[in-house]
């Protein structure tokens, strides 16, 4: 069994009157077990030549549905102004735009395709998926 | 103007044969916020529902940061998050107990949560800048 733990931090000093630090960690499990996730996409990127929209980034083809996968994706662009649009499902359903060197971190249950917009050419995207078959 | 800064971490000795170790950072304006912990009475998505409504539309400009956690340590009762203004309310993100999910919302989608079992313990927090021009209630 593997052990695979993430960690999330969150964290401002003057958005609040006290400084603001949350730390939640959690071992990535299979679904509706305890035993770890041990299979891993690896980190990979992708980089577009031009902007665009509706492209599948995670098919849910290559998941088993109903499993208890995680899902990270980063925009790797410098450029304050460029942003990919995360979407969610055959329906694409708008999730949330991803500025420069913005990074989500969800489960993944395999049931929906995982689509992006690009907003500007030469973007690039960072993404990993730990899963269970 | 405040910041928010977000670290994560994904970390395995076992899950290659090499260890992989994955830490990025983030920072965003943000000027307002709320950090939340609550009980989820709905056990089904649907407007007859109440919900418990993690983010509403436009409550944030452009777009909110958003973490939840499922306090239920019983993986199998699962926290879901569904976009409550989108025909069918859609699911969105399925959390399992125990986890998190740490992700951006688009200012115009309501997420609500509604649990495996009747009153699962939620934690949820939404940073960004404020949009004055709307309220919560």
């Amino acid at each position: 069994m593997a052990t695979t733990t993430a960690s999330l931090t969150l964290s401002s000093s003057d958005l609040t009157g006290d400084a603001l630090a949350l730390t939640t960690t959690t071992n990535l499990s299979k679904a509706g077990v305890t035993t770890g996730l041990d299979q891993f996409t690896g980190v990979a990127r992708k980089t577009f030549a031009t902007a665009v929209t509706d492209e599948n980034l995670i098919a849910s083809a290559d998941y088993t549905n109903s499993r208890a996968h995680k899902l990270y994706i980063k925009n790797t662009s410098t450029n304050p102004s460029e942003y990919f649009t995360v979407e969610v499902g055959s329906t694409n359903v708008v999730l949330g735009r991803l500025y420069a060197g913005d990074f989500m971190f969800v489960p993944y249950d395999g049931s929906n395709d995982i689509d992006i917009d690009a907003s500007a050419a030469g973007m690039t995207i960072e993404f990993a998926v730990f899963y269970e078959a | 103007m405040g910041r928010i800064t977000a670290n994560l971490s994904l970390s395995s000795s076992d899950v290659m044969t090499s260890p992989i170790s994955i830490t990025v950072r983030s920072s965003a304006e943000a000027d307002s916020g709320t950090i939340i912990r609550g009980r989820v009475a709905d056990t089904t998505a649907g407007t007859t529902n109440a919900g418990v409504t993690v983010y509403k539309a436009s409550d944030k400009q452009t777009m909110a940061y958003v973490y939840v956690r499922n306090m239920d340590e019983e993986r199998e009762n699962y926290m879901y998050l569904y976009a409550a203004d989108e025909t069918g309310d859609p699911t969105i993100v399925k959390i399992p107990g125990s986890e998190f999910a740490y992700f951006p919302v688009e200012n115009t989608q309501t997420i609500k949560a509604y649990g495996t079992k009747t009153n699962q313990l939620i934690e949820y927090a939404v940073f960004g800048q404020d949009d004055p021009a709307n309220i919560l209630s």
